[in-house]
């Protein structure tokens, strides 16, 4: 659930017009394996096995042979149940039994030492409860887990492509599958496996925005590279790009970080409010490229930047002020008479300590829904010149809300080029002040 | 104005009624997204005063126009910030 929230409009393939790629695989084996692990016939397959493997652990026959069944209509049952296979199947029940069984017990029973058996004796599972039992007992758990290993290896499949009666996927499915990847550049994932194109398995799968992450940075690194050395020889800036990069340079120097820090730390603290500045812009104005998609539109990136702003806040903070100090510090000095003191400034601190963390989420979220919200808009915009009166009017009438509603978004998307700097700004902007005021006395 | 308020009401009933079967689909929550709309309308009527302040102070000083306009946008961004939290939160209640 978290890793759904911090990645929320990311995936682990770029989506480009049909037309410019198209996927022409031909048999199982072309397909990445993740997709083949998804397939029905696959896990059929993948099914049979296991429940051979579960028969020679010794599971009674009339269970096994109604498994498969009982499997398949779990995968039809609602819509997030589909595409697990049996050895998930099997896990999820266990957990949810397991589950409802402590809060039955809790509700019924509350002195019970053992919640499952208690359930058990008036609520009886047995198409779950062989499979509890046999997670109960060290060797047999260690034995399903060797078995789960052996199936999800990538050996395991390519005996599929070689051994399983049903590797040859019928022309209607792998048409069916190629229309699907029509237009989806999947990306290269040397380090991790994805579970389907948003949802990754298991280790580090690399992701659109990481990819497009470190374009911007590279971007960044050569243009800024080039400034440097030009900026080393001293000389003052003569030619259009030379001119253009110093002036925005300058001016995050003198309009953004020492309003919010004073000359005095603005120095120190510039290296990494232009690095903010830039990437966060450079991150923002690829939103504004077709097919691309802005980085900081997933809450992971902008939860990242908030909160190294957050710790080297607190980092200078301390190193100004020690730990005791920082904390004494956060809350202003109102020189107010003791008998209104003792009480406002325990309640103050309590308010202020808070806000220290809530800030810095807000900061992340206000980039976040910025970024993110501006895009859907605009989705939402298009969306009605395009599915609405195609279904309800005539064509005329549907021309004129179509062009209307292109309009409106070209319109909108030049919103969105001034949100992308206003953003950056903003973002840069509070980070120097609130570093800034966690180094100096209120 | 007690006519209007009933008719206000009444609206809101209505529309709330014209939204159940889009709920339906169980996506979000109807009480997020109320949620949601309630703290954008603190929002809207925050930024609506800030920029009367603004535009009524820049009529007033014209030479300070550059500071003012920079600290409306700054403070515009702020209270933006706690309005998109609120949906944020509000857009990812689950259930009905």
């Amino acid at each position: 659930m978290a890793s759904d929230i911090l990645h929320i409009k990311d995936g682990y393939f770029f989506e480009v017009p049909r037309i410019l790629w198209r996927s022409h695989r031909e048999k199982a084996a072309d397909f990445p394996s993740w997709y083949v692990r998804l397939d029905s016939d696959y896990q059929s397959w993948e099914a049979d096995t296991m429940v051979a493997g579960l028969s020679q652990l010794g599971v009674r026959s009339e269970i096994l042979s109604g498994l498969k069944h009982s499997w398949e209509e779990w995968q039809h049952q609602e819509p997030k149940n589909a595409g697990w296979p049996l050895d998930a199947y099997l896990e999820k029940q266990a957990a949810t039994t397991l589950a409802t069984a402590g809060t039955w017990a809790s509700e019924n029973s509350p002195k019970a030492t053992d919640s499952y058996q208690v359930y058990l004796a008036s609520n009886p599972r047995p198409e779950i409860d062989w499979f509890i039992q046999l997670q109960n007992s060290p060797e047999k758990l260690a034995k399903w887990n060797e078995l789960k290993a052996q199936v999800n290896s990538d050996s395991f499949l390519n005996a599929y492509h070689s051994e399983a009666p049903n590797r040859d996927w019928s022309k209607d499915k792998i048409t069916q599958y190629n229309k699907s990847l029509d237009g989806k550049i999947l990306i290269p994932q040397p380090f991790g496996t994805p579970r389907n194109a948003y949802e990754a398995e298991s280790g580090f799968c690399l992701s659109r925005y990481m990819i497009i992450e470190l374009v911007v940075a590279v971007l960044a690194l050569a243009m800024f590279g080039w400034l440097a050395k030009r900026v080393a020889t001293g000389q003052s800036p003569k030619g259009k790009r030379w001119n253009a990069l110093e002036s925005m340079v300058q001016w995050v120097r003198s309009d953004v970080a020492v309003p919010a820090m004073g000359e005095h730390d603005a120095d120190k603290f510039m290296p990494l409010l232009w690095t903010f500045f830039f990437f966060i812009l450079g991150c923002n104005l690829m939103g504004m490229l077709p097919w691309v998609g802005s980085p900081t539109a997933a809450f992971g990136t902008t939860l990242a930047l908030a909160g190294i702003v957050f710790v080297i806040g607190v980092a200078m903070g301390i190193k100004t002020f020690g730990p005791v100090g920082f904390l004494k510090n956060i809350c202003p000095e109102l020189g107010l008479p003791w008998y209104l003191a003792f009480w406002i400034v325990p309640l103050m601190w309590v308010i202020e300590f808070a806000s220290l963390f809530i800030k810095h989420m807000v900061l992340a979220v206000r980039l976040l829904m910025n970024m993110g919200a501006g895009h859907l808009v605009l989705l939402g915009i298009l969306g009605i010149g395009i599915s609405v009166p195609a279904a309800m009017m005539s064509t005329p009438a549907w021309g004129a809300v179509a062009i209307v509603s292109v309009l409106g978004t070209t319109v909108l998307s030049l919103l969105e080029l001034l949100v992308a700097f206003l953003q950056a700004y903003l973002f840069t902007f509070l980070a120097a002040m609130f570093i800034g005021s966690s180094m100096h006395h209120h | 104005m007690i006519n209007s308020v009933r008719v206000g009401l009444y609206a809101l009933g209505a529309v709330a009624l014209m939204a159940m079967p889009a709920s339906a689909q169980g996506a979000g929550s109807m009480p997020g997204a109320i949620g949601g709309g309630l703290a954008v309308i603190g929002a809207g009527i925050g930024i609506g005063l800030l920029g009367k302040g603004a535009v009524e102070s820049i009529a007033r000083q014209p030479e300070q126009a550059g500071t003012i306009r920079i600290t409306m946008i700054i403070a515009a961004a702020l209270i933006e910030g706690v309005a998109f939290y609120a949906v944020l939160v509000g857009s990812q209640q689950f259930g009905k």
